[in-house]
C-alpha cells in the first residue's frame, strides 16, 4: 500500500481509538494492560501499546474516565479506569455518530459494488 | 520481577532491560509533578509485569513487552504534557498554561530559546509602554544626551529611553506571565488551525497519541522554519536595536509622543525584527503548511495529467 494509504488507515484507526477505548470501558473497569489487550485484539490499535497512556490521561482531564489503584491477588496493584456519566454521555454520542457514518458509508460502497458490476 | 527464571545472567539482564526502560521514560516525565509521574511508572511497571506474565516470562518475552510499548519517547513527551494539565486541573487557566509552555520550553531547544527570546521582546516593549505612560501621566522628562538617548526625569530619577539591555530582565519578572500566555496561546491555536486547514484540503494525516502528526518530514520543516525565522528576528531586533542607538535623535529637548517612539526608520525595522521573532512560530507552521499544500497539490495535479 502507498504512503498516503498507510497514512489514510492511521488516521482512521486514530480517529477511532476514544471511541474503542470508552466502548472497553463501557460495562466494567479495566486497567492499562487489559485496555491494551483489548485494543490489539480488535485491530484499532496500530501504534504502539504506550500511546494509550497519554490518552487515558487525557480522558481523565476530561472528566470521561476515573482512576483508581487496587491490589491485585497475583501479580502488581493495577490502576482501574471506569466511566464516569459524562464518560458514558460522550460514548452514547459518539457511538451513535460513528453508526449514522458507517451506514451512510455502507450505502455508498454498496451503490458503488452494483454500480460496477452492472457496467 | 517475581518469577524470574533461574538463571542468573538472564535475570540480571531482565531487570537491567525493565530499568533501562523506566529510566528512559522516568526521564521524559521529569518535568511531571514528582507523585504524578511516580503513579505514570507505576502504571507503566505493571503493564510491563502483566505482559510478561502473560507471555509465559523470560527474556525474549520482556523484549516483546517493551517492543509493543514502544520507545518511551514516543510517548512520554505526551503523557507528560497531559500529567501536567491534569495535575494543574484546579488552578486557573492562566496556570495551567504557563505550566504547558514551560514545559514545552523546558523540553526542546527551540522552545527554550522561542520562549525565552519571546519573553525579553514582550518585556522591552512593556518597559518602552511603562515610560510612555509615564510621560502621559505628565512625568516630566528631558533627553540629556541626544547621542545616547539618555532620559532623566526632573526629579532626579534616571531612565534610558529606550531601556537598558539589563533593564529587560527586570521587566521580564513582571511580564513573564501575560508573555508565555499570549505566546502558548497563539502558538497552540495556529498550530491546530493550520492542520484542520491542511485536512480540509485532503491531506492525509497520521494520527499518535491526542493530536493529528501532520505526514512525514512537516514538523521537521516546520521546526526549521520556526527556527530559521526566530533568528532573523531576534538577529535582526539586536542589530537595528544597536544601530539606532547610534543614530542621534533629531530634535534633542522634551521627549515627546508619538514622534520619539519610532525616532528614526532603523527603530522601527528593530520592532518590525521583533515582531518576526515575536510571531516565527506563527511564520513558520504557515510556511511550512504553504510548503506541503503546494507539494500535495502539484502532486495530485501530476496525478490528474498522467
Amino acid at each position: 500500500m502507498s504512503d498516503d494509504g498507510d497514512l489514510w488507515i492511521a488516521q482512521l484507526r486514530k480517529g477511532m481509538l476514544e471511541l474503542c477505548m470508552l466502548a472497553l470501558l463501557a460495562h466494567e473497569e479495566r486497567y492499562g494492560y487489559q485496555i491494551a489487550q483489548g485494543l490489539t485484539e480488535s485491530g484499532a490499535l496500530a501504534v504502539s501499546e504506550g500511546t494509550i497512556y497519554p490518552l487515558l490521561s487525557r480522558l481523565q482531564r476530561e472528566g470521561l474516565v476515573e482512576a483508581r489503584w487496587r491490589e491485585s491477588p497475583a501479580g502488581p496493584p493495577r490502576k482501574y479506569y471506569h466511566l464516569t456519566p459524562a464518560g458514558r454521555q460522550a460514548f452514547k454520542s459518539q457511538a451513535s455518530t460513528w453508526e449514522n457514518i458507517t451506514r451512510a458509508v455502507d450505502a455508498i460502497l454498496e451503490e458503488a459494488r452494483n454500480g460496477r458490476s452492472a457496467g | 520481577m517475581a518469577d524470574l527464571p533461574d538463571d542468573s545472567e538472564t535475570r540480571l539482564e531482565i531487570d537491567r532491560l525493565q530499568a533501562e526502560y523506566l529510566g528512559r521514560l522516568r526521564a521524559v516525565l521529569r518535568r511531571a509533578p514528582p507523585e504524578i509521574r511516580g503513579d505514570a511508572l507505576s502504571e507503566v511497571q505493571s503493564h510491563i509485569e502483566d505482559e510478561w506474565r502473560a507471555l509465559g516470562g523470560g527474556l525474549s518475552a520482556l523484549r516483546t513487552v517493551l517492543q509493543r510499548l514502544g520507545p518511551p519517547e514516543e510517548y512520554g513527551r505526551d503523557l507528560a504534557l497531559q500529567l501536567i494539565l491534569l495535575h494543574g486541573g484546579r488552578r486557573r487557566l492562566a496556570a495551567r498554561l504557563a505550566l504547558a509552555v514551560v514545559f514545552w520550553a523546558s523540553t526542546s531547544l527551540i522552545g527554550g530559546v522561542v520562549v525565552a527570546g519571546a519573553t525579553l521582546i514582550f518585556a522591552f516593549a512593556l518597559g518602552m509602554l511603562a515610560t510612555a505612560i509615564a510621560r502621559a501621566l505628565g512625568v516630566p522628562m528631558m533627553l540629556v544626551d541626544a547621542t545616547n538617548y539618555q532620559v532623566f526625569s526632573y526629579h532626579g530619577q534616571g531612565l534610558h529611553f529606550p531601556p537598558e539591555a539589563w533593564s529587560p530582565a527586570v521587566i521580564a519578572l513582571v511580564g513573564l506571565l501575560p508573555a508565555v500566555i499570549i505566546y502558548t496561546g497563539l502558538y497552540r491555536f495556529l498550530r491546530l488551525w493550520i492542520r484542520s486547514r491542511l485536512a480540509q484540503r485532503g491531506l492525509a494525516f497520521a494520527t499518535t497519541g491526542r493530536s493529528p502528526v501532520a505526514p512525514p518530514g512537516w514538523e521537521r520543516r516546520a521546526l526549521l522554519a520556526i527556527l530559521t525565522f526566530a533568528s532573523l528576528g531576534l538577529g535582526g531586533c539586536l542589530l537595528f536595536s544597536i544601530l539606532s542607538e547610534l543614530v542621534p535623535i533629531g530634535y534633542p529637548g522634551t521627549v515627546r509622543l508619538p514622534d520619539d517612539f519610532f525616532r528614526t526608520p532603523i527603530t522601527a525595522l528593530a520592532f518590525v525584527s521583533g515582531l518576526v521573532f515575536l510571531v516565527s512560530p506563527v511564520l513558520g507552521l504557515l510556511w511550512a503548511a504553504t510548503r506541503t499544500t503546494s507539494k500535495a497539490m502539484l502532486k495530485s495535479k501530476t496525478i490528474h495529467h498522467e
